[in-house]
């Protein structure tokens, strides 16, 4: 079972931390930020089968794919925010992490132009002349 | 799980640099174990980095990002 396994490989990962930290604080520090990356890459894996399954469904439902891919990568660029201000804040960085935290948003609202305009152009065209 | 070695090599190199700082500072050679902590800082760097880059390129590809990064 992946999770279980994940699950263990993380434990061991936090007493492994705890241990190298108290010696060598940078290299605890980079250990951590290992950790982050492997379940990153464990948790990708499965999201692309994910993602492969939605675009399967939307593909057969006829829906336009533009919204969709915008949908994938502001979950994207959310995921890897999120990543980053963690690892920030792990180091002790909470002002920088806030500022990561702040352009996440505003590329997520950068991505999301085009979704917001076809909302307003539709909005507007319901009110009459 | 795969990478799981990397974790244990990444820790076992942080201890060994810990103990050879230790071991060079009792012999009196602060400057020495500064050089080792630094070497050894970059050696984990450049796994870590290798990692983190190899992440995000498959984020890209995940995400289907082409023209955003």
């Amino acid at each position: 079972m992946p999770f279980l396994q994940m699950l263990s490989v993380i434990i061991v990962a936090a007493i492994l931390i705890i241990v190298v930290r108290e010696k060598n604080h940078s290299i605890g520090f980079l250990l951590t930020l290992l950790t982050g990356t492997l379940v990153f890459f464990f948790i990708l894996t499965q999201i692309g089968e994910l993602i492969s399954v939605f675009q399967q469904v939307t593909s057969r439902m006829n829906v336009s794919l533009l919204h969709l891919d915008t949908i994938f990568k502001v979950i994207g660029v959310a995921y890897i925010t999120e990543f980053a201000s963690q690892v920030l804040r792990d180091a002790n960085l909470a002002s920088i992490a806030i500022k990561v935290e702040i352009v996440g948003k505003l590329f997520i609202l950068l991505i999301a132009l085009p979704i917001f305009i076809t909302v307003i152009e539709t909005l507007l065209s319901f009110i009459p002349q | 799980m795969i990478d799981i070695y990397l974790l244990f090599q990444v820790a076992g190199i942080g201890i060994i640099i810990a103990m050879l700082h230790t071991i060079l500072k009792q012999m009196g050679k602060e400057d020495m174990a500064h050089w080792v902590t630094l070497i050894g800082f970059i050696i984990v760097l450049v796994i870590v980095v290798d990692y983190l880059s190899r992440l995000f390129t498959q984020i890209r590809s995940v995400f289907m990002f082409q023209m955003l990064m």
